[in-house]
Formats: structure tokens, sequence, C-alpha cells
């Protein structure tokens, strides 16, 4: 479990920064965040999706990592699977956090627990009192994160609004003819996409919604690739994937 | 001669009028104006918080959302009756939940449930994990579920006078609903015994093909005009007076009840339902067995010292219904169709059925009016019998002895219906198979949750060979205890809910 605590000189004064391995503090992950400018790169390994948190019900955008809860099919000790890694998960061993002395501003956690911590080797994040330009990028790069989360919101509540999003059901039946059920998957609907108004598709590509639309209607079939992965590990095996389209209410 | 239904009025302005009017407009917005006079001078009655689940598919057809409902009508989610002291004053109670027992439509459960559980717990626990989610104040679904859509089986309890102020807002700004703000003065009859008009205050003559009675007890167009009887039942149930009032919440985090709580008292039973920002509390009993001090000592009582009741409403009422609900170009909704008495929430369960049964079939012409009515009548009437019997079931099955107890047992006051289920069902469980009919009320489910409830003991034993299902029983006993373990964990507490659902509310996807 990592132990976020907020990143302090005079604490981690002698922290170093070590460069990404394994990626094993996301080997339990199944699903991992994405925002809207990742999604091309993303759907080259993994479905990419919408899913609900459970505290809020708010979609988020999501790269399928695996089938089970659990277990991420795309971490090995040695090697990671997929040809593109979520920034999310390249944000360890830091993380934003609610900054105590600003209300409503968020501010840079580190896990102390991380594997990526040291205070031999690595990159240093402290030179006395001053950040180090290694410290400095990162949080160039949470700023960054932090936009294009913004922007992927709103791409989800303009989604939402023309009436663009539907649930998938996955039924996934395993070779000793028992079954699963997945819900709570979100993707384009296709049939409400092809009756969206010219003024709309001119809007969306300037805005590049349709790459990031297009992107992830192909990434559906990176589902096969899950169950390949899926089948190569010592889980139950699976004999298919079924995907439902939920036809919506009345 | 024949014409084409081009306007429908719906006189009365309560829940009953406006579900209607809604409905109607809903389905028949392409051809047929639906107007409804509301007078400005009578009160609704405004009893009537609780809904069956059936109130999920009204609200969704008439396009309201879910969020806008809850947040709008103090609502909550409802997942089941909870019945104490029902069978003896000792502290029993059982429950009638809105989900189907597990597997319902593999194995029946109620011949294994005893043995698979080993004496442990009731049948409800066995059959339902809903029963584990009322007893803890879980709620029936989470943030993440899209509107209408349900975990667990639930309606709601509501406030009706917040409720009838929505569906008026959104039968009149969406659904074009005409309303008129007016007193109906009298009614014109044609020669052939059809309502030709109302003869307004202010609006003068207003004519329509269809007159829905939604008048209330008065019944003004179905009873009065038309004269069709009222059939009592007050041979049958014996309350005809009901006190209530409101009960604030101690404290802003005091959990909210996920079930009505109805609890027997000497002559009656006392209703308890948790909107979000209040109790809707009342004791519904007989004139023959108490005096109107006792019935306030005794709701007094249940509220306990720490409440001092400040305003009390009473309602007098026949239990009873119309001979028939349509007559010539009349059909009656709500309570001017009838009214039996609380229990089960089946006013406004009757107010739906009855209301998308015209919006269906409404007649293309006043020539097909006499065959629709007679349809509707059949099916209606087979409706409030088994609305009465299943009431019925809930009195039979006590044991407790106070006169007003007694007499519900008293043989002359039970219909021969129920009787006669009752005999059958001493050697077998209710099966789907005696509710063949697709407008029965309540399903064999319900009746097996308040027979093998209240204790009612079936002897399987003579045919015992029907009966060697075991496994696949305790396999359903099972899943519902796995699924409890998982739903525990993932489903929030009611109040938690609501307060979510105020603050984001539900998507629609």
């Amino acid at each position: 479990m990592p132990n976020y605590v907020l990143l302090d000189a005079v604490k981690h004064q002698k922290k170093k920064i070590l460069p990404h391995t394994n990626f094993k503090h996301a080997a339990q992950q199944h699903h991992a965040s994405l925002t809207i400018n990742e999604f091309v790169q993303a759907s080259t390994s993994f479905p990419v999706v919408f899913m609900k948190d459970p505290q809020e019900g708010k979609l988020h955008a999501t790269a399928l990592l695996g089938i089970i809860a659990g277990k991420n099919l795309h971490f090995t000790p040695s090697d990671w699977l997929g040809t593109y890694v979520p920034a999310s998960i390249l944000r360890a061993p830091f993380e934003l956090g609610p900054d105590l002395q600003n209300a409503k501003t968020l501010t840079l956690y580190v896990d102390e627990d991380s594997q990526y911590l040291s205070e031999n080797t690595g990159q240093a994040l402290f030179d006395g009192e001053n950040q180090t330009q290694s410290l400095l990028q990162v949080q160039k790069v949470f700023a960054d994160y932090f936009k294009d989360e913004i922007e992927t919101q709103k791409f989800i509540a303009q989604l939402l609004d023309c009436n663009l999003l539907t649930e998938i059901e996955l039924v996934v039946q395993y070779e000793n003819s028992g079954s699963m059920k997945i819900k709570g998957i979100y993707t384009i609907n296709q049939s409400t996409l092809r009756l969206l108004s010219d003024a709309l598709i001119i809007d969306f590509n300037k805005k590049d919604y349709l790459v990031a639309i297009h992107a992830m209607l192909a990434s559906l079939g990176q589902v096969n690739r899950l169950i390949k992965l899926h089948n190569s590990s010592e889980e139950q095996k699976i004999a298919g994937v079924q995907m439902r389209i939920d036809s919506g209410e009345e | 001669m024949s014409s084409q239904i081009k306007r429908i009025i719906v006189l009365g302005g309560g829940a009953a009028g406006w579900i209607t009017a809604g409905l109607l407009a809903k389905k028949h917005a392409g051809g047929v104006t639906v107007s409804l006079i509301e007078s400005p001078d009578i009160s609704t009655v405004g009893v009537g918080e609780g809904t069956w689940p059936t109130m999920r598919q009204t609200l969704a057809k008439l396009g309201i959302s879910e969020t806008t409902f809850i947040q709008k009508c103090s609502a909550t989610f409802k997942q089941a009756s909870k019945f104490v002291n029902w069978i003896n004053p000792n502290n029993d109670a059982y429950y009638h939940p809105f989900s189907e027992p597990q597997g319902f439509n593999k194995v029946d459960l109620s011949p294994y449930w005893r043995e698979a559980t080993q004496g442990q717990g009731t049948f409800s626990q066995a059959a339902t994990f809903q029963h584990y989610l009322c007893e803890n104040g879980l709620a029936p679904k989470t943030i993440a579920n899209k509107q209408y859509e349900a975990v667990a089986n639930y309606g709601y309890h509501l406030d009706a006078g917040k409720f009838i102020e929505l569906l008026r807002e959104h039968c009149t700004t969406e659904l074009k609903v005409e309303l008129f703000s007016d007193t109906v003065e009298h009614v014109l009859m044609a020669e052939n015994g059809d309502i030709e008009a109302l003869a307004t205050k202010n609006n003068g003559k207003l004519s329509a093909q269809l007159f829905v009675d939604c008048s209330g007890m008065r019944s003004v167009l179905l009873g009065k005009s038309l004269n069709v009887p009222f059939v009592p039942c007050d041979d049958i149930f014996f309350s005809d007076t009901a006190i209530a009032t409101q009960v604030p919440y101690p404290d802003s985090d005091t959990p909210i009840s996920s079930c009505t709580i109805s609890t027997a008292q000497d002559a009656g039973w006392i209703w308890d339902i948790g909107l979000q920002h209040r109790r809707g509390v009342g004791y519904v009993y007989s004139s023959q067995f108490s005096t109107p001090e006792q019935a306030y000592d005794t709701l007094a009582q249940y509220l306990g010292s720490a409440h001092k009741i400040d305003k009390i409403k009473t309602i007098n009422f026949t239990p009873g219904h119309r001979e028939i609900f349509w007559k010539n170009n009349c059909v009656a909704v709500g309570l001017s169709a009838g009214f039996l008495e609380p229990l089960e929430a089946s006013a406004l369960m009757l107010v739906e059925t009855s209301a998308n049964l015209i919006a269906e079939q409404l007649p293309a012409n006043t020539q097909q009016m006499a065959m629709v009515a007679k349809r509707f009548n059949t099916s209606m009437l087979m409706k409030w019998r088994g609305v009465i019997d299943f009431l019925k079931l809930h009195y039979v099955l006590s044991e407790r002895d106070t006169p007003f107890w007694v007499k519900n047992r008293e043989p002359s006051s039970v219909p021969d219906t129920l009787k006669e289920l009752l005999e059958l069902w001493r050697f077998r469980s209710p099966s789907e198979y005696d509710f063949t009919d697709n407008m029965e009320a309540f399903s064999a489910a319900s009746y097996q949750y308040i027979l093998y409830g209240a204790g009612f003991k079936t002897d399987f034993s003579s045919k015992a060979y029907l009966y060697e299902k075991s496994a696949l029983a305790t396999k359903q006993i099972t899943l519902n205890r796995q699924r409890l373990e998982q739903l525990k964990f993932s489903l929030p507490r009611h109040r938690e809910l609501l307060e979510k659902v105020n603050q984001v509310g539900f998507s629609t996807i």
C-alpha cells in the first residue's frame, strides 16, 4: 500500500528519485486513468473506455489493463507487455493532494514506501532549500497533467450533452462453462455519432475530439488482446468475450 | 354517430389527476388535447406517501429525471414493507421485500428454505439480501448506477404535496397539459347518458369526448353524475379512520429507514415512513374498536414522550370501490374509483395501472368506447379483487386477540377467493399459476413473503416426490448469501446516497 505524505524540503532533503523499471506498483491495477491526448497512443495497447468512480458516479477516461479485478495483465517482473504506459502510471512515486495551507489548491505528495525513492542513488529532489531541476520537471508534468484532466472532463461533458455515450456489458465465457458479466464500462454510441450535425462534426474535429472518438471505437478490439494475455496467465482460461451494447431506457 | 377522441378532460389536480393527465398527454401528444381542471378551493388528501417499484417506470415514461424527482419531492428509496407485531404483540417482525426470492424463476424456495438454513433466520432472509439491506439502513443502489436502475428492487417514499407540484409543473410545461384552475358548478349530461360538458365558474362549458374522474372520494362524475354505486368492503376491512402527523428527525444524520414500517396496534396499525426531511407517521384504525382519544394515545405512545404531536390530520373513509370504473364516456382513477386502506401502498399503484391502461387502450372513437370500457372494468375488478385478497391475508394470519383482530379473522369477513387459496396453500406453496391473470396485483412472490414471513406452515410431505430440487434451492440460498457479502461493502447507507443524489445526481447512462 502506498504511503503518501506531503512533499517537504526538510523531511525529504536526502531523498532521490530512481528511474521506473518494471512498474511493479501497478501490478494489481486492472485499469488506469487516461487523459484525452493519450487516447490514440493508448488505443494501440488497451481498450480505452469510460468508467464511473463509485464515490461520485462521475465518468473518467480509463485504459483497461486486465479483465479480473486486481490483476494487471501488462505487468511482468521483466517486461511491460504494451507499447504504451499511461501517464498516470508514470506519476509514481508522486501524486497530487490537497494543499493544507491553501484551500482548493493541489500540491505534490510523495509515496514514502515507493521502490522509486532512495537515499543513495538517483536524482536529488532538493538542494538545500531549493528545488532541483528534476523536481521542477516533475511539477511541470503534474501541472500539464492537471490541465489535460480538465480537458478530458470537458470532452466527457460534451459527449454526455450530445447523447454520444452508451454502456457496454462484457460477458466473459470461461472454458469450463462458467461465465462472468462485467458492467459499468461506457463507450461511444455509434448510432448517435452517425446522426451528429455537420456543425458539431467540424467543431469536434477542431477540438481533436473526433480522433479521440475513433481511437476509442477502434480500441475495443484490444479486448481480444486482453483475453490472449489472460489465457497465457495461470488464471482460468477464457473461451470468449461477448460485448453487449446497452439498448437504453424503455 | 361516432366521433374521434380529440379532447380528454381530467377532473381533479391530485396525484391521480396529474399522473393520468401526464401519461395520456405523453402517449397521445399527436392527436389529443388533455385538459385538467383543478379546483382552487379543494385541498388534496395528501396521504399515500409510499409507492411501488412501478413508479420508476411511470416517472421514466413521463420523462421526469430521477434526480429531479428525488430532489423536489424529498423522496427516499423504499425497498420493502416491514410488519411489526402483526402476528402477536411480542415484538415479532417480518418483511415483504420488493426483490423476488433468489432464482425465483428456477426454483421455488418455500419447500426447502427451513431445512437449507437449518432453522436459522426467516424466509425473507434466506430468499433475498434485501432483508439485510433494510435492517441495516443500506441503499438499494449506488450513485454510479444510472437513473431508475436498481441493484435491489425499489419504489419510493415521497412528500405527496411536493409530488403534486412537480407533476403539475412537468405536465403543464413539458407535456402541454392544459390547466384550468376553476370550479365545476354542474355537469351537463347528454341524452345517451354521456357527459356532454362541465359547466365551470370562469371558463364556461368545457366539453370533451372522454372525462376522467380524479375528484377524490367525492367521485363527482362517476359516482354522482353517472350514479355508479359504491360497493363497500367494510365487511372485510374494519379500519375507517386515519390520523396522520409529521415527525422531524432528531439530527441531520439520523438514519433514514428504507422500508415502510407498519406496526400493529389494538385496533389497527401505525405506518411510519421516512422522507428526507421528516417522517410521516399515522394510525389507521377502526372506530368500532377505538375512540378518537384512544387512537391519539396509541399514536402518542408509539412516538414516545420525546415527541410532542403538534398537528394532526384526520381522514375518514369507507373501504370499498365503485361497482364499475368506466361508464359511458367517464372513467374514474384514484380515490374516486375506491380506496381500501393504506396497507401495502396500493393506492398509487392502482392509479398508475388505471392510467397506463387508459393511455394504452384509448378508444379510437366514441363508438369503440363501450368495448374498451367493458374490458377496462373486467381488468380493474380483477385487480381490486387481488388487492382485497392480498391485504386481507395480512390480517387473517395474525394471532392477536383484541376484538379488532378477532373480528378480522371471522370466516364471514374473509372473501371466498382467499379462503380457497389458503386451503390450497396448506399443502403447497403459492405458485405463479395461482395468479395467471396478468392484471393480478400481487405476484406469488409477494404472497410467499407474507405467508411464510407470518409463520404459515405448508405441509409439503404429502407430495414429497415433487420436492427433489433441494440442491438447486440450497444453491440459490448460498448465491444470495454471497451476493449479500459483496453488497454489504459496495452499497452506501441510505441517507448517504440521498445526500449524493442532492449534490451530484444520477447520470442518464
